[in-house]
């Protein structure tokens, strides 16, 4: 890691382990001193930042757009970053979910009734069974079929973050993270079909 | 949901996320199966590379300024924020930034500006100097004078033949990092008499180095910078010390350091090297921006006040 700048992102689509997230401490620190420092947590969270904007927003202009706003305010932020934050991870998502919160409210208003229908459609319902074989492989239609807070707490999940980041990311207590996610996970197995409704609903 | 059934499961969640082997023991196989599936439908396309290339250029040479400013070639949704919430201006390196050569203007402009203040002071500094008396000299001197000669071969070793016994730079400092904004970044520093050197910076930065006298009024500094809050690891019980958790993500420093004639003013000039945890040289940068040094002032004593004792 001589050549900071002209490294190439990591075109894996891995997701950084919890570990990764963890020894990011140094590189922050580092990076408080000297913005060309921040180079290699660019190169570890662009691209999770990215895919997490593109399950959020659907489109790769969108994706790429909110990417850019979110490492601009971070770079912006960073030297208000207290080391007590569940970890860099965590923060630079929470940045993340407030750019896409602030982009999803300047979409059209369709966007919020669509979110306030599946406020209220949360319980298991027929478009469960509506879902074919493919859509129950197809990320995007699954979040879209769970409660907002659920969805949210997935794809942070699918980021790699763990209870504790996402709780940092949404400013929430990890107890009700883990109370959404155990609701996710049992959404999910119905869509998913990976029990019938019939047992769902016993288990519930 | 016992504790250990939760540990269980965000370790599997996470190992899951990061493609390594889960541990399924002591998690619902109805649970974990739905996670394993879940995850298998994230089939989202990675960035394009070149995208990736081009954000992370744009984001090392660009000034903090509002996304809508940087990213104003393509119309998006950073223009149109119904929020209006923009960046906060408020990037704010410990060590500054050298000048950017995508903004030449205003680098010559500063330039301009600093070569005739250096030939001011220059002169000021020839006129005024040679012709000074001694170390009660005329207060009416400027604070600062020319920048010493820059540092990169900054290790003579005839410097260590001058004695620091009494030298005008023991005692405690504070630095400014960006003289041309004053008292924007600033840093406190106590240079001791027995060549001990120690730095403090409101970001939880800590320098230790050890100085030289180099001449009655001139100074070699060489430090170590760290982040004093990287080592919390060694809370843990079963901590281990790597040479990376110590010696890594530090910045080495080295300073050339000239004293004025009122012995209450310095400037400095020299170089640093961010090291990555392998302890590893990421770059060299100088100090200072467009010809200007460091400046730091003498930070003096405040007498306490002794609380007589109460007779009645």
């Amino acid at each position: 890691m001589r050549n900071l700048i002209g490294v190439k992102p990591r075109p894996a689509p891995t997701v950084p382990t919890h570990q990764g997230g963890g020894g990011d401490t140094g590189l922050v620190a580092l990076a408080k001193l000297d913005r060309r420092a921040f180079a290699p947590l660019y190169v570890r969270y662009a691209d999770p930042v990215y895919r997490y904007c593109l399950r959020r927003l659907g489109t790769k202009e969108a994706a790429e757009d909110a990417t850019a706003q979110v490492f601009v305010k971070v770079l912006a932020a960073l030297p208000s970053y207290r080391d007590d934050a569940p970890s860099f991870r965590s923060w630079l998502f929470a940045v993340a979910h407030n750019v896409l919160v602030d982009v999803e409210r300047a979409r059209r208003p369709a966007h919020d009734l669509e979110d306030a229908a599946l406020v209220v459609d949360c319980a298991p319902g027929p478009e469960a069974e509506a879902l074919t074989a493919e859509t129950r492989r197809d990320v995007r239609a699954l979040l879209a079929a769970v409660a907002p807070d659920q969805r949210r707490v997935l794809e942070l999940r699918l980021a790699g973050l763990s209870t504790a980041e996402i709780a940092g990311a949404l400013g929430r207590p990890a107890a009700a993270i883990r109370g959404i996610q155990f609701r996710a996970e049992a959404r999910l197995r119905l869509l998913m079909g990976v029990v019938t409704p019939r047992r769902e609903a016993r288990d519930a | 949901m016992p504790e250990r059934d939760v540990n269980d499961l965000d370790r599997f969640w996470e190992d899951i996320a990061a493609g390594t082997p889960p541990d399924a023991s002591g998690i619902d196989p109805t649970r974990a199966d739905t996670i394993r599936r879940f995850h298998a439908t994230n089939d989202v396309p990675g960035a394009d590379p070149a995208f990736l290339d081009r954000l992370l250029e744009d984001l090392m040479e660009a000034q903090p300024v509002p996304s809508s400013i940087l990213f104003s070639t393509r119309s998006s949704s950073l223009t149109t924020n119904p929020n209006g919430r923009s960046v906060v201006s408020s990037w704010r390196p410990i060590f500054p930034a050298p000048p950017i050569v995508g903004r030449r203007r205003w680098g010559l402009a500063q330039f301009a500006t600093a070569a005739l203040l250096l030939v001011t002071l220059g002169v000021g500094y020839l006129a005024v100097g040679p012709l000074r008396p001694g170390p009660d000299q005329p207060s009416s001197l400027p604070a600062a004078v020319a920048p010493a000669t820059p540092s990169a071969a900054a290790a003579t070793p005839a410097a260590a033949t001058f004695s620091r016994a009494g030298h005008p730079v023991i005692g405690a400092w504070q630095w400014d990092y960006e003289p041309w904004s004053p008292g924007r970044n600033l840093s406190y520093a106590v240079f001791d008499a027995d060549g001990t050197y120690v730095e403090y910076h409101d970001y939880p930065y800590v320098s230790i180095g050890t100085w030289r006298a180099t001449g009655e009024r001139t100074v070699e500094l060489v430090e170590v910078r760290q982040a004093p809050r990287s080592l919390g690891f060694m809370f843990e019980p079963d901590y281990a010390v790597t040479q990376p958790a110590v010696a890594g993500n530090a910045i080495t420093a080295w300073r050339t350091i000239e004293i004025d004639a009122s012995g209450t003013a310095l400037t400095a000039t020299g170089y640093y090297e961010p090291r990555d945890g392998d302890g590893g040289v990421i770059a060299r940068w100088e100090f200072g921006r467009s010809g200007l040094p460091l400046t730091a002032t003498r930070l003096a004593p405040v007498p306490t006040a002794v609380a007589s004792t109460p007779t009645s």
